[in-house]
């Protein structure tokens, strides 16, 4: 009997440990297969096309771009819109960080989650992105890109879901 | 794998997936999966009003499909086996456990994909009508079929835990579903008041639906292929463990 109930303390722990092994896994293989994908789409939407890359080789000077996704204000949001656009951020930061690869030194891209009422909230504002109310109790999402150079700053685009082609 | 462990796997597999097609089972389950598929893409997706030459509004329906399809052909597995004695006679057979887990799902996974194989006449319209992107529905048919697996992974393990189907059956339809919403509020608030943001995070990741629709862009990402192999994996081991545990019952 006791063997009995021993054995299948032991194979409910094992489970246990694999489920816990899974996720880990999982988590493991999201940073360690970045990049590895084939685009199957036609015109290869979701690839730095060979004019990109021809601009970010031909970069003169240093540039700084700024994506600014608010994070943490999508976490808390009750709008399942703002799940997809957690989904969808990651994307954008690894096709930036790729362009960020290819472009000779000379493109530099950081990451911003502008808490409400921050000063990178209204430093975003300032820069002319603008904002979704899906925040819990109305407070501003943002998800754009940012750019400066040495000389001045501009707000190059806020960046929807599903417009991919570069 | 070595050559008898995978004969035998071949042996359940071919006993298995004969047995569907020696009852109505695969017949119903592909007429209506034919006709399901049919009227979401037709009527609900309004494939023609959107005018279109894309499948979006014919793979977009498929997960919901499989939440109540998938779970109609696992929760057959194994609790049929137990209730009826069978299983004895299964496991008693010079297989080991992973042969015969893996040579049931196998069998349940190549009839899901047969059922999904013959939604061609679909692709073939799209191409007729327009000049779609056939890039993009390879990549969502097979993303369709990998969660498919998942699904049927998931039915495989429920199906052990019990001898009745009807409870099986129930199990993995909630099961799928929270796994199919587990990116979306619904779920993470439960978990989002106490857990930390990493742990949500984490679970947020294991959404069917944000994998899915991450292939079904057209982009085959290394990330979500090995997703839905590992929960496949995991969900099977974890029905060869129940199994085991079960055994004396």
């Amino acid at each position: 009997m006791t063997t009995q109930s021993n054995r299948k303390l032991f194979s409910l722990g094992a489970l246990a440990v694999l489920a816990v092994l899974f996720v880990a896994v999982i988590l493991i293989s999201n940073t360690l297969l970045r990049g590895a994908r084939v685009d199957l789409t036609q015109n290869h939407l979701y690839t730095l096309s060979q004019g990109t890359k021809n601009i970010l080789a031909s970069i003169d000077e240093p540039l700084h771009f700024t994506l600014y996704f608010s994070d943490k204000a999508a976490a808390e949001s009750a709008q399942p819109e703002a799940a997809a656009l957690r989904a969808y951020a990651p994307r954008v930061r690894e096709m930036l960080a790729e362009m960020s690869a290819r472009a000779g030194g000379k493109l530099r891209v950081d990451t911003i989650d502008p808490l409400p009422f921050s000063e990178e909230e209204d430093r975003a504002t300032s820069l002319g992105l603008q904002a979704l109310p899906w925040g819990q109790g109305g407070t501003s999402i943002f998800l754009g890109l940012a750019g400066t150079n040495s000389t001045k700053g501009k707000s190059l685009m806020p960046i929807q879901i599903g417009r991919c082609k570069t | 794998m070595s050559g008898s462990s995978f004969n035998g796997t071949l042996a359940v597999f071919k006993r298995e997936f004969a047995s569907y097609f020696a009852t109505p089972v695969a017949y119903v389950f592909i007429v209506i999966f034919l006709l399901l598929a049919g009227v979401f893409t037709f009527y609900i997706g309004q494939f023609y009003e959107r005018g279109q030459a894309d499948l979006f509004p014919f793979f977009n329906f498929h997960p919901w499909l499989y939440l109540f399809l998938v779970p109609a052909v696992a929760m057959r597995l194994w609790s049929e086996e137990r209730k009826s004695g069978t299983i004895e006679l299964l496991l008693t057979l010079p297989l080991t456990m992973w042969q015969a887990v893996l040579g049931k799902f196998l069998a349940a996974w190549a009839f899901i994909g047969i059922a999904l194989a013959l939604t061609f006449p679909v692709w073939i319209t799209v191409n007729y009508l327009g000049a779609p992107d056939n890039g993009v529905i390879f990549a969502c048919y097979l993303g369709s079929f990998l969660m498919a697996g998942a699904f049927l992974a998931i039915g495989s393990c429920l199906s052990a835990c019990t001898r009745n189907q009807v409870v099986a059956f129930i199990l993995t339809v909630v099961v799928c579903f929270l796994f199919l919403l587990a990116g979306f509020p619904l779920v993470l608030n439960f978990f989002s008041a106490w857990a930390p943001q990493e742990l949500v995070d984490a679970i947020s990741g294991l959404s069917f639906l944000q994998h899915f629709a991450a292939i079904a862009k057209g982009v085959i990402d290394m990330r979500d292929i090995v997703y839905f192999l590992l929960a496949i994996a995991f969900w099977l081991y974890a029905s060869a463990v129940v199994i085991d545990l079960k055994k004396a019952d």
